[in-house]
């Protein structure tokens, strides 16, 4: 496996196109489901998909396999995704103190669609509203199944510094539910 | 009661959720569990809480249909571009370096010429050549191909050999200096082989030792001469009484010329080498009381003033020996890693990794393993699986990764095969692996195993004769590793290159006879 992923690699260096559509269709689903699971929605989860691969092939010089291929690829991916967040919220902020200037009503944001649509579901809103550090290593630990030590990782951050963020997560989202006697 | 506290209990019911736990830990949880009815009932609804999560985010995310086809169109057709733009970019940067350097080069020579009033150009053109030097590396090497032994240098792709020496004396063992500007070398020009210094292109040769007594460059772990301290000021080297059976090992201060001698010691000493921060300097020796006829590995270590000496195995458990005559220094050279070899009863032996706390003579055991262990590095075990034929790198966290020799020779029966592990300075490893049908393969593995690779496309060809591998010298940046062979009928050598590992290396032959010599690369600046 290790050395297939070299193989992809050095191909994709070399500009090799069949090396390059291995590549994209090996990683492409965990990449999108991955973004999709940061972003929650589809749109964009496209989009940061399409950046994370040409920033990657970009990159590929800097990839010396410290890690494996995947985790630096979700590495890229998720600090794209980061991107994409700061912007939406700042367009968020931006959207709403406009409103408030003009009185006027605005059309909801994506993510309040998707709050509105599944109103009452607190532990959704909550995942909304918890900040990208919290936010994205519960997605990781709970939809992509990653070890603590893949996720720190990733966030390139200490092990012990996952644990407490999740921990910080995990105890807002259990009084969420336990509200709710879910 | 037992154990642990309520609110321990909590907080290791997390640290079980993210598989933190110990085994004892785990267990002293389970146990608390048993007694403690709160707390069970807080972990099962932690338990289930994680359950319900993980089910409400497959539920919503599992449904989405997957990346669009315009993804792959999109990434696919932008890649086409990226080598380009690439190499673009590379090129402006490449071009935005010189040009800084050109600047730099003509500020700096201005300020010269202003000084000493001389012209400018010729400071520019060396800045310029300067800036290529990681390109032109050069890999010094002994030859005897054309009827006398020289040192010649090459580049890494085989070109532009050049014979420094030229000298119908026999000149051999070429070594680095740290900087890159001076070769050491041994001669035998005036009767005894001397200790010489070159600079780069074979020009202003100095004799370092005067004796009348033979003078030689010590080997390191790797096969390769170190004699050089880490900061270019002082070089090791053994002296040898004529008709003597012992050697001495000496420290040199090359601007003083004052002498130290280090070690009192028997033609056995083997891998000499200076710790990274130059204060000590770390040796093997036979230790047997019947040296013919057995080695026993004695691990010592000196500092640079000839004192505090340091007895490893003194330092071991009585059940304990040192395993193989090789270490490693720690990166800031505080402490000294080898592999002991522990025989308890039949079918129970173990095999220690220790590091040697220098400054307090303290060992401390770092893994244990039951099969065979190479060696060890930074939290990872290089050993023989329990199915012998795998060799296979441990990390600390229990993930590992293996190689199967006789795969890479195409065998699908058991069959008697050889390897050779070498580690680079900083920890890389190339793999030698001799196959039953005598083919020769070269393997890659990055310090912890997670990266294996071929280091080329087909073997290296075989040879009429068995050939021995001599040596395995990395270059200081890990990019490439020379590699000697020997056999009574022909010496050559072969350059591989880390990067690009489908280029079948080139042989240059460095003799029509058995030549144990060992080349030295430049280090990058």
């Amino acid at each position: 496996m290790i050395i297939m992923d070299y193989r992809l690699i050095e191909g994709c260096r070399v500009g090799d196109s069949s090396a390059v559509e291995s590549f994209v269709h090996t990683y492409q689903q965990d990449l999108y489901s991955l973004a999709l699971s940061i972003l929650d929605d589809s749109n964009e989860a496209d989009d940061a998909t399409q950046e994370s691969f040409l920033a990657a092939l970009h990159a590929l010089d800097s990839f010396h396999g410290a890690s494996s291929l995947k985790t630096w690829l979700f590495s890229i991916t998720v600090n794209i995704c980061r991107t994409r967040l700061q912007k939406q919220r700042r367009r968020e902020r931006l959207r709403k103190i406009l409103g408030g200037i003009l009185q006027a009503a605005h059309p909801p944001s994506v993510e309040e669609s998707t709050i509105e649509l599944e109103s009452g579901e607190a532990l959704w809103r909550l995942i909304h509203q918890m900040d990208e550090k919290h936010r994205i290593p519960i997605v990781l630990r709970y939809y992509h199944d990653l070890s603590i030590a893949e996720i720190a990782s990733i966030l390139q951050v200490p092990e012990g510094t996952v644990h407490s963020r999740l921990n910080t997560a995990r105890r807002q989202l259990h009084n969420v539910l336990k509200e709710g006697n879910l | 009661m037992n154990g642990i506290s309520h609110k321990q209990a909590v907080q290791w019911i997390y640290g079980r959720l993210d598989g933190l736990l110990s085994e004892p830990q785990r267990l002293l949880l389970d146990e608390h569990l048993r007694s403690c009815d709160s707390c069970r009932v807080y972990a099962s609804s932690v338990d289930g809480f994680s359950d319900h999560l993980q089910n409400e985010f497959h539920r919503r995310w599992d449904a989405q249909p997957g990346p669009s086809q315009n993804v792959f169109e999109y990434v696919t057709t932008g890649a086409s571009r990226i080598p380009m733009t690439n190499r673009i970019s590379s090129g402006v940067r490449l071009l935005a370096g010189a040009m800084a350097l050109i600047i730099l080069g003509i500020a700096i020579n201005f300020v010269i010429a202003r000084l000493q009033g001389s012209s400018p150009l010729t400071t520019v053109t060396e800045v310029v050549e300067r800036s290529q030097l990681p390109e032109i590396r050069l890999l010094a090497f002994t030859s005897d191909q054309n009827g006398n032994s020289d040192i010649y240098v090459m580049h890494a792709d085989g070109s532009g050999q050049t014979n420094l020496t030229n000298n119908p004396a026999r000149d051999s063992n070429p070594s680095w200096s740290p900087d890159g500007k001076w070769i050491a070398f041994e001669s035998d020009r005036d009767g005894f082989v001397q200790i010489y210094l070159m600079d780069a292109n074979g020009s202003n040769v100095f004799q370092l030792t005067h004796d009348e007594a033979h003078h030689f460059l010590p080997m390191n772990i790797h096969g390769e001469s170190n004699p050089w301290s880490p900061d270019g000021n002082k070089l090791l080297f053994l002296k040898q009484e004529p008709e003597a059976e012992t050697s001495t090992l000496y420290l040199l201060d090359i601007k003083s010329k004052n002498v130290v001698l280090l070690v009192n010691g028997t033609v056995q000493f083997n891998n000499i080498s200076w710790s990274p921060d130059g204060k000590r300097i770390g040796y093997v020796l036979n230790d047997s009381p019947t040296p013919d006829a057995t080695f026993v590995t004695g691990l010592y270590v000196v500092d640079a003033a000839g004192s505090n000496l340091i007895v490893i195995n003194t330092l071991l458990p009585q059940t304990d020996v040192v395993d193989k005559p090789s270490y490693y220094w720690s990166r800031n050279g505080s402490s000294m890693i080898f592999i002991a070899y522990r025989h308890l009863d039949e079918g129970r032996d173990q095999w220690i990794a220790y590091e040697a706390i220098l400054d307090s003579n303290q060992l401390i055991e770092r893994a244990t393993s039951s099969t065979i262990m190479e060696d060890w590095w930074e939290g990872t075990s290089f050993v023989h699986g329990t199915d012998p034929y795998l060799l296979t790198w441990l990390r600390a966290d229990g993930a590992f990764n293996t190689l199967k020799p006789l795969e890479v020779c195409d065998l699908t029966v058991e069959s008697e095969y050889g390897f050779l592990a070498r580690r680079s300075p900083n920890g890389n490893q190339v793999i030698n692996i001799f196959c039953p049908n005598r083919e020769m393969w070269f393997y890659y593995a990055s310090s912890d195993g997670r990266i294996i690779k071929p280091l080329l496309n087909s073997p290296i060809p075989s040879f009429t004769v068995d050939m021995n591998v001599t040596s395995i010298t990395w270059s200081s940046d890990d990019q490439f590793i020379a590699v000697t062979l020997a056999s009574p009928e022909k010496s050559s050598l072969y350059i591989l290159n880390v990067k690009s590992p489908s280029i079948q290396p080139g042989e240059i032959v460095m003799s029509s006879g058995e030549l144990y010599a060992v080349p030295s690369w430049q280090p990058v600046p």
